[in-house]
């Protein structure tokens, strides 16, 4: 039944029992599948990282539009983060190893093997070497030695305020919400190291719903990376 | 035929007395644990509030109520009657226990989780309390928690208070993730066969949508904390602009104070009606069951509520009227607060014609439904006055605001609660409590909250601005609101401990209450329709319930009872569950 039916009903109109629940058993045995509910916790997560693009865009625009040609964003003191390769390169890996997650859901469904176990594994070591990466650059930022590298942005504002006794990467607002949206994302991935560790212990231990648990766990993957793109293509844009 | 016994995973069967009542995964004690706790804080924020009435009739009279404590004693309030009262009660509490019994579900979808959410929130209430004790105390910055006033030194808990509601807030948010994402994929996977979306009763809709509004609500309250917290320890400029403070230039530049006030009514207006709609819901269900009439227009009643959550995403700004945002946006914001009256006024109407010519039953739940039809009307059109921007700007930050928001959001949804309790008390105890004791608690109540927010108004269209320690003199303010303040303080004096009537007749109840009819209101819905009184762990016995019907099939023609259980098959009768 469509959604737009369902709501429609007349229920006072119609005692009984519809054809759809006729043909269900009295009682669906358990354990409940856990995709609907990862469906919704993404939902949040997108509520999550839409308002913090929001929060991003609203205080790089305060104050006035940018000053032509220097990236700097008059008095709202915005300098943008620029490229570091660092970016790139844990990207790639972020990217990898979703990749690595869906050969691993293809070799699972083949039927358990060590390549399919040997796939988790790698899937889940890029991820914690993506968050290595991402605690490798938040160090970069946050060292005004760097700063020929990043095109000298990130220790501007931090020179222009000496009395600032806040640290390099906290004076740039750019940079600290380079800081703020990498590591809830970050913590997000660090959430899904923790599903990964258990559904590679229901792997090992082998039964029923394995392809579902890792299925879950690329998708939630997928999405990760996807957030991570969309966070990213907004450092890089603005 | 399926039944448990075939297959007992879904359900956590606990051994010990710690594993059944502590570490419990059931939804029905989770529920109890959750409204505990909950109404234990309530006390305390009840308690804050009476001393903010001593210190307004008697301005200077406590050396125990100083300025920094007085606000302090505000935002406490504030933050505990909205977030860790309502919020967890309504949801925690009745979420937990009515959902599954509602729909016919043995649990929540996810118990592991769910149990975790009340340990979280228990955790956040433990936050929030340690930062009575911080240095400094709590922060003093209002419930709204604008920077760059809470983070500044002179704002009573500018440096460790401030951290501690935060981290309380975000705490939370996560303990609501966890219960919220259990309601909605609850009824969403878990009803029995033959309950449909649109059999459902009210009480299951309203806090279904409401879960749904806070999974999309309150990570801006999440967002707007850690960035506080930010700017707060690591000096970042998100909020803050800069400041020159006694001739210093701090360390922040160029942050956005508006983009808080964004953040947070972003959450701030949905959570109004997160608690609005679950009290919806239950009404219609109160107003019902003892009408003895079907809720009328139940499909509009469903698709306000629907319609109600949505439009509540897009009226936030009208709570910044005066904040300096472009005066455009109140054109809009004004314009979408008066369009959300239409469903609302839907509801309240809809509630009226059920009451129309029914076989009314003053019993003491619906006498609480009936009076939430009053304070709510009332909240609800000083609610009109305040959406308008010509009307606001004057009023303010006065008291009028006050009245009005404790009206509508304050008194409303409590007396709904209490109405609530008094329903479900007897399924959820299999006792009933003392009739007397209870009219009485319901007239003082009733009278006393109109005693203590009706003067507001008035004393707030004299100019009197909210969460002034004292008035001293000054030349606008009469005599007249002194008075006023002495009878507000006196009649919330009486309210107050009128409250311990309630609490003596819950818990004397407990022990000595007379045993229960397992379904004493005749209601249709099926949590009444359990084989035991209280439900027993798995709520159904061996076999989950099958619905044949609404809830709400009240007084129909030809049929031997006034009412038909929603388990009742077309022409037959409802059999038991065998336990």
């Amino acid at each position: 039944m469509s959604l737009f039916a369902a709501l429609t009903d007349k229920p006072w109109l119609s005692p009984g029992l519809g054809a759809e629940a006729r043909a269900r058993p009295d009682e669906r045995p358990g354990p409940w599948d856990k995709g609907i509910g990862l469906g919704l916790f993404l939902f949040v997560v997108t509520m999550l990282f839409v308002l913090l693009t929001a929060a991003y865009l609203m205080r790089m625009g305060a104050h006035g539009g940018a000053e032509a040609g220097s990236g700097s964003h008059g008095a709202s003191h915005w300098h943008a983060v620029g490229e570091p390769p660092l970016l790139w390169i844990n990207t790639a890996m972020l990217v990898a190893s979703s990749i690595v997650f869906h050969a691993a859901l293809t070799a699972t469904r083949a039927g358990p093997s060590l390549a399919s176990r040997a796939l988790l594994l790698v899937g889940g070591l890029l991820g914690i070497a993506f968050l290595a990466g991402q605690i490798a650059l938040w160090r970069i930022l946050d060292d005004c030695t760097h700063a020929l590298a990043l095109g000298d942005a990130a220790c501007a504002v931090r020179a222009a305020a000496p009395a600032s006794a806040a640290p390099v990467w906290a004076a740039n607002p750019a940079t600290a919400f380079f800081y703020l949206i990498s590591g809830l994302h970050g913590l997000h991935i660090l959430g899904g190291l923790a599903a990964w560790a258990l559904t590679g212990k229901r792997v090992l231990a082998g039964g029923a719903g394995i392809v579902r648990a890792v299925q879950l766990c690329a998708r939630y993957w997928d999405y990760m990376l996807l957030v991570w793109l969309v966070m990213m293509g907004l450092f890089v844009s603005t | 035929m399926a039944t448990i016994a075939d297959d007992l995973r879904p359900l956590h069967h606990p051994k010990s007395w710690v594993g059944k009542y502590v570490w419990s995964q059931d939804h029905k004690i989770i529920a109890i644990q959750y409204a505990v706790t909950a109404i234990g804080v309530g006390i305390f924020a009840l308690v804050l509030s009476f001393i903010m009435r001593l210190q307004l009739a008697l301005p200077g009279q406590f050396q125990f109520i100083q300025p920094d404590n007085y606000l302090q004693f505000v935002t406490m309030h504030g933050m505990i009657m909205v977030v860790y009262l309502l919020t967890a009660l309504l949801l925690g509490g009745f979420g937990n226990y009515l959902i599954p019994l509602m729909i016919g579900a043995r649990d929540m979808v996810f118990p592991f989780v769910n149990m975790l959410s009340y340990w979280f929130y228990l955790l956040s209430v433990i936050v929030l309390f340690a930062g009575l004790f911080v240095p400094g105390g709590p922060t003093g910055g209002g419930w709204t928690l604008y920077p760059p006033q809470t983070i500044l030194e002179g704002t009573p808990g500018a440096s460790w208070g401030i951290l501690m509601m935060m981290a309380s807030l975000a705490i939370f948010v996560v303990a609501f993730t966890m219960g919220g994402l259990n309601y909605v994929t609850t009824v969403l996977q878990a009803r029995t066969k033959g309950m449909t979306l649109m059999r459902m009763p009210c009480s299951v809709w309203g806090i279904f949508v409401a879960s749904i509004m806070g999974l999309l609500a309150f990570p801006a309250l999440f967002v707007a904390a850690i960035m506080t917290v930010f700017d707060s320890i690591a000096g970042t400029s998100f909020f803050v602009p800069t400041i020159v403070s006694m001739g210093k230039t701090l360390g922040h530049a160029g942050g956005s104070p508006i983009l808080f006030q964004h953040l947070f009514w972003f959450f701030g207006h949905p959570e109004v009606y997160i608690v609005a709609l679950p009290a919806f819901g239950i009404v219609s269900d109160l107003i019902s069951v003892h009408a003895r009439k079907n809720l009328f227009g139940y499909r509009m009643m469903v698709w306000a509520i629907i319609i109600i959550g949505a439009l509540s995403f897009f009226v936030w700004a009208h709570h910044m009227y005066v904040s300096g945002m472009n005066p455009y946006f109140g054109f809009f914001f004004a314009t979408s607060t008066l369009i959300i009256a239409i469903p609302t006024a839907i509801k309240v109407y809809n509630w009226l014609l059920t009451l129309w010519r029914g076989n009314i039953h003053f019993h003491v739940p619906m006498l609480f439904a009936i009076a939430f039809l009053f304070t709510f009307i009332h909240g609800g059109l000083s609610g009109l006055f305040l959406g308008n921007v010509s009307v606001d700007v004057p009023l303010s930050d006065t008291f009028f605001v006050i009245g009005h928001f404790h009206m509508v959001m304050g008194v409303s949804p409590v007396l709904v609660i209490f109405g609530a309790i008094y329903h479900w008390y007897p399924k959820i105890t299999g006792r009933m409590w003392d009739e007397r004791l209870a009219r009485l608690h319901f007239w003082i109540t009733f009278i006393g909250a109109y005693a203590i927010f009706l003067p507001m108004h008035y004393i707030g269209m004299l100019g009197v601005p909210r969460r002034y320690y004292a008035l001293g003199e000054t030349v606008f303010i009469p005599q007249s609101v002194h008075y006023a303040n002495m009878g507000i303080t006196i009649a919330a004096g009486i309210v107050f401990a009128a409250q311990a009537l309630f609490f003596y007749n819950m818990i004397v109840s407990l022990f000595r209450g007379a045993k229960a009819d397992p379904n004493p209101w005749g209601a249709a819905s099926l949590e009444w329709q359990t084989a035991e009184t209280p439900p027993g762990h798995g709520n159904w016995g061996a076999t989950l319930p099958t619905v044949y019907r609404w809830a709400y099939d009240y007084s129909v023609p030809g049929a031997a009872r006034d009412f038909i259980p929603q388990n009742e098959a077309p022409g037959g009768t409802a059999e038991p569950h065998p336990s």
